[in-house]
């Protein structure tokens, strides 16, 4: 409000310009929890009951939900040409990668919007011939990370990650022939320690996310979190 | 009108409203004065240390707030994410020296922006707002680079992740910088382990209003959240005795 007073003048934007403003913008963010409060309950409802109207209710609400954040996506768009555009613009450091992505954003838009949408013969071919081959490259060099993480983790550094590397080595060799070479019961300790430590340590911290998300979706919903409108 | 309740969705209904009745009497208790205590965690403990070295040396921290946003079934891993935002912003928006965030789901960005924007009372600095591109491998690829390319403190990676996490964080170890790992995904645990030199796992995550901003309501939930849990492992051990005892 202070840029824009400051842009237009006290005599055009003045106090009750300033308390306009405010009422609206106070109003908008009324309607967006009230908007939130009664979806969110009715997505809520729905789970617990099955019948019509509130199924279809229901199904509109999350339809609708995803037509907007297919919208966001334009904003993303706007956001990653913005943020390119500056870097070149500015000559920053890796100013060149930022003509090749834009290029490369460009050129798929015009082959899409031309080519007859993301099911189209040339969409398919970006696709199959540029995008998915990075991909597996990428993902391929897990295997590499994997194994530097490993040793990373199994540097015995307190009581915790010297319990990691024992439970590690007897998983390790539990799954390999050399294991049950060494010690015939070492696979079946291996599977104890998937199924009773493993399985009982991955229940409790499953535990306590379903008990953060309910009471982040409770907050959401009686209104008195309000990531949207604060 | 058909309502065919299931005893399992009476269970479940009975156990969320129990648990809105918690937060409710954890929240008066802290109106009337009564203390709720928490313990320390280390990784919150770090996110601030992150933050102030970022202030004293002048380069920024990046934080990356995975591939989740806010219309999906992990949306309360976003938002969380976005209370560790929240709360660094404000810090970095008193010294203008504001974090790098990267994410992936387009449907944050508007979020993302309006705390940045809030945070840093003007709009000059929502270039540091990156929309990597919607697909995990694009994020990573984006994040690396940013890793590899800007003079960065710290480098924390809270909210939703995947296998993707181990690249992101392979290259914060590669690249000396200091990672804290945020996630409460139980396979991206142990990459989270392997990776990051500080840790908030699990629900911890969903802690971060309450620790770093001392919001009355988080607090309260997080109290009543333990309540919940002691009830449930009572209701375990209950449970377990009976089976045995036939």
């Amino acid at each position: 409000l202070d840029a824009l007073a400051a842009g237009v003048g006290d005599h055009w934007f003045g106090d009750r310009q300033r308390a306009w403003v405010r009422t609206f913008e106070m109003n908008v963010q009324r309607v967006a929890i009230g908007a939130a409060v009664v979806f969110g309950a009715l997505v809520l409802a729905d789970f617990f009951i099955v019948g019509e109207p509130i199924d279809t209710a229901a199904q509109y609400v999350i339809r609708s939900a995803s037509i907007v954040a297919a919208f966001a996506l334009i904003l993303g768009v706007f956001n990653i040409s913005s943020v390119h555009l500056t870097k070149l613009v500015k000559q920053e450091k890796g100013w060149g990668y930022s003509i090749v992505l834009l290029t490369a954003m460009l050129v798929t838009i015009i082959v899409g919007f031309i080519g007859g949408g993301p099911g189209s013969q040339p969409m398919i071919l970006i696709f199959d011939t540029v995008i998915f081959p990075l991909q597996a490259t990428l993902f391929s060099l897990l295997a590499f990370f994997f194994v530097v993480a490993t040793y990373r983790a199994f540097r015995v550094r307190s009581v915790e990650s010297a319990l990691f590397v024992v439970f590690g080595v007897i998983v390790l060799l539990g799954q390999t022939p050399v294991g049950s070479a060494v010690w015939e019961q070492l696979p079946v300790v291996k599977d104890w320690v998937f199924d009773v430590p493993a399985l009982a340590g991955m229940r409790g911290i499953l535990l306590g996310v379903a008990l953060g998300t309910i009471a982040t979706g409770l907050r959401v919903l009686v209104g008195v979190d309000r990531p949207y409108a604060d | 009108m058909d309502v065919p309740f299931t005893s399992q969705e009476i269970l479940l209904l009975g156990f969320v409203l129990l648990f809105a009745l918690a937060i409710w009497l954890s929240y008066q208790r802290q109106r009337t004065g009564l203390g709720l205590g928490f313990r320390d965690i280390a990784g919150f403990v770090a996110l601030k240390r992150e933050m102030s070295r970022s202030i004293e040396s002048g380069h920024p921290v990046h934080i990356g707030l995975g591939v989740g946003g806010v219309s999906t079934d992990m949306t309360a891993d976003s938002l969380a994410a976005v209370e560790i935002l929240d709360a660094v912003t404000k810090d970095a928006g008193l010294a203008e020296r504001m974090p790098i965030v990267t994410l992936a789901d387009a449907t944050l960005l508007p979020l993302v922006q309006d705390r940045m924007g809030a945070a840093a009372g003007v709009r000059g600095h929502l270039e540091n707002v990156r929309w990597i591109g919607p697909s995990s491998t694009t994020y990573a690829v984006g994040v690396m680079g940013i890793l590899a390319s800007e003079d960065l403190e710290s480098s924390t990676l809270a909210g939703v992740f995947g296998d993707e996490y181990l690249l992101m964080g392979g290259a914060s170890s590669q690249h000396s910088v200091r990672q804290i790992g945020a996630v409460s995904e139980p396979a991206v645990l142990p990459f989270a382990y392997a990776t990051a030199d500080e840790l908030l796992l699990g629900e911890e995550l969903y802690a971060a209003g309450a620790y770093l901003a001392q919001k009355p309501w988080h607090m309260a939930s997080l109290k009543a959240q333990d309540w919940m849990r002691w009830l449930l492992v009572l209701v375990i051990i209950g449970l377990v005795i009976a089976s045995a005892l036939g």
